[in-house]
């Protein structure tokens, strides 16, 4: 009773959906968080032979039966639309308005990769993230100086009664492929084969997105999208899961035959 | 048991392959430009095995299976969904994206969420290479933002990188191989078709659920129904073992 495994193949693929959904939604608050989207393929087919492959006048037919096995799920694709920006007015907080990622630096020295700008400055005028990570630019903020950022990234301090102060350029990367990013959560990701090497550039040039400083860019989780995509799958799944239902039956009355 | 039994049993072997092929099309309810399949069954008749005329209607029906015969597949558009995501791409109309796999393969699609690979070419998941009209090799997308027009002209900015390529195949040149692909028979030629491609979009599977429950439906009275043909015959067997021959006092 292939019909069995098959139909919860595809009770398994809407279970995996609606896990997506649910972290989806429950980032909808998520400074920059990016939503996954659930892509599913067909499995493989099992090749039955129905004849000889001749016709009765002898001419060639195709009669190679394909028998389905289900489905599975192919990835869980990162969609990196931008989200809205919000603007809250923390002068540390920058946004990117358009593509990019910022670099930072962990404490090992392994550059990684965000969108989610909520920066803040710390105890030695360090400008770093919510993690603690510095930027890899390493932007440090003189102690009592408030800050400023152009949208091409120029970081601008001033102390007051002073003359304002260029203390360094904040530059975005990007990648030809961001969907093959590796996601390490807290908003962090970290280049693979798939994404290819970062390219550096300043914001606002051709492919790089401009900054916004004192704004957070906020999730890219549309609610009514997921609503509508956790509508489907629960009837999804209890439509298959009648497959599972029918085939019991008949199987039941395989048991009543002797 | 007489002979009619077996007739009987290919009909409830047809009941169990058809529910197969069901639960593959609900399995797959959500995979993108997945197309439902339904066997075909045919009635074989080998009359000659008993020396009946098969143009009689007693030759006709004189051990008639019920054989699987092939999969049709229906190929009809299903519905054209935005996701917005720049390489995701749809065809309205008949036809299929042309893929092409390292060795030089030949793949076809209607699966298009796609991506630009690091090589800057536009690719499946599983890296196989989206291919021009009139055989001019995969797409080079290059870095940055593109268009697609209906035409399936790849535009970065006013430069046009290729055409997209949609193809016709016939049903028997194609056959399923999972991934959402078929693999095309060496011997086919694939001719460009007009089928007009819409970027940031997908087709959803056009797997109808309600065909798919009144089938389900049908198949479980059927193989009852079956069942109930085994039961007459065996309660006539018995009939013919306990009472012929017996004279009643």
């Amino acid at each position: 009773m292939r019909a069995l495994y098959t139909a919860a193949t595809g009770m398994a693929a809407q279970q995996l959906r609606i896990d997506n959904i649910a972290n989806n939604l429950s980032n909808v608050n998520t400074t920059a968080f990016k939503k996954s989207r659930a892509d599913f393929e067909d499995l493989y087919y099992q090749k039955i032979r129905t004849g000889s492959g001749q016709t009765q006048a002898g001419t060639g037919r195709n009669d190679v039966v394909e028998v389905g096995h289900g489905t599975r799920t192919a990835a869980l694709r990162r969609e990196f639309r931008p989200g809205s920006i919000v603007q809250d007015d923390t002068p540390s907080h920058v946004a990117i308005r358009g593509e990019g990622f910022f670099s930072i630096q962990t404490a090992d020295g392994e550059e990684l990769f965000t969108r989610n700008g909520a920066f803040s400055v710390d105890g030695q005028g360090n400008l770093v993230t919510a993690h603690g990570h510095t930027l890899s630019e390493a932007i440090t903020i003189p102690e009592g100086a408030t800050m400023n950022v152009s949208s091409d990234g120029l970081v601008v301090s001033q102390i007051e009664g002073e003359d304002p102060q260029e203390v360094g350029t904040i530059q975005l990367r990007r990648f030809i492929n961001p969907a093959g990013l590796e996601a390490l959560g807290a908003g962090l990701y970290r280049a693979t084969e798939l994404s290819g090497q970062a390219q550096i550039g300043n914001a606002g040039n051709p492919g790089f997105g401009e900054l916004m400083g004192g704004a957070l860019e906020s999730s890219n989780v549309d609610v009514a999208e997921e609503l509508i995509s956790m509508i489907m799958a629960q009837r999804s799944y209890e439509l298959t899961s009648k497959a599972i239902k029918t085939a019991d039956e008949m199987l039941q009355v395989t048991n009543r035959l002797k | 048991m007489g002979r009619e039994i077996y007739p009987a049993m290919s009909g409830g072997i047809r009941a169990l392959k058809t529910l197969d092929s069901v639960a593959n099309n609900l399995a797959n309810l959500n995979t993108t430009g997945f197309k439902a399949d339904r066997p075909t069954f045919k009635l074989e008749a080998p009359a000659q095995s008993r020396n009946l005329d098969p143009n009689t209607a007693e030759g006709r029906l004189a051990n008639a299976y019920a054989v699987l015969d092939g999969v049709s597949t229906d190929y009809s558009q299903g519905v054209l969904r935005e996701t917005g995501s720049m390489s995701d791409l749809a065809i309205r109309g008949e036809g299929f994206f042309h893929l092409r796999d390292a060795a030089g393969k030949s793949f076809v699609t209607r699966d298009g969420s796609f991506h630009v690979n690091v090589e800057g070419f536009l690719v499946t998941r599983d890296g196989l290479q989206v291919q021009q009209r009139g055989g001019g090799g995969g797409v080079q997308v290059g870095d940055g933002e593109f268009r697609v027009t209906e035409q399936g002209e790849l535009k970065v900015g006013e430069d046009t990188r290729g055409r997209i390529a949609v193809v016709e195949a016939a049903d028997a040149e194609l056959s399923k191989v999972g991934g959402n692909r078929w693999v095309v028979d060496e011997k086919a030629v694939l001719a460009d078709g007009e089928s007009q491609i819409l970027q940031r979009h997908l087709e959803a599977s056009n797997v109808q659920p309600i065909l798919a429950l009144t089938e389900m439906i049908a198949l479980s009275r059927y193989y009852e129904a079956f069942q109930d043909s085994l039961s007459t015959s065996s309660e006539l067997d018995e009939k013919l073992n306990n009472r012929v021959g017996r004279v009643d006092q």
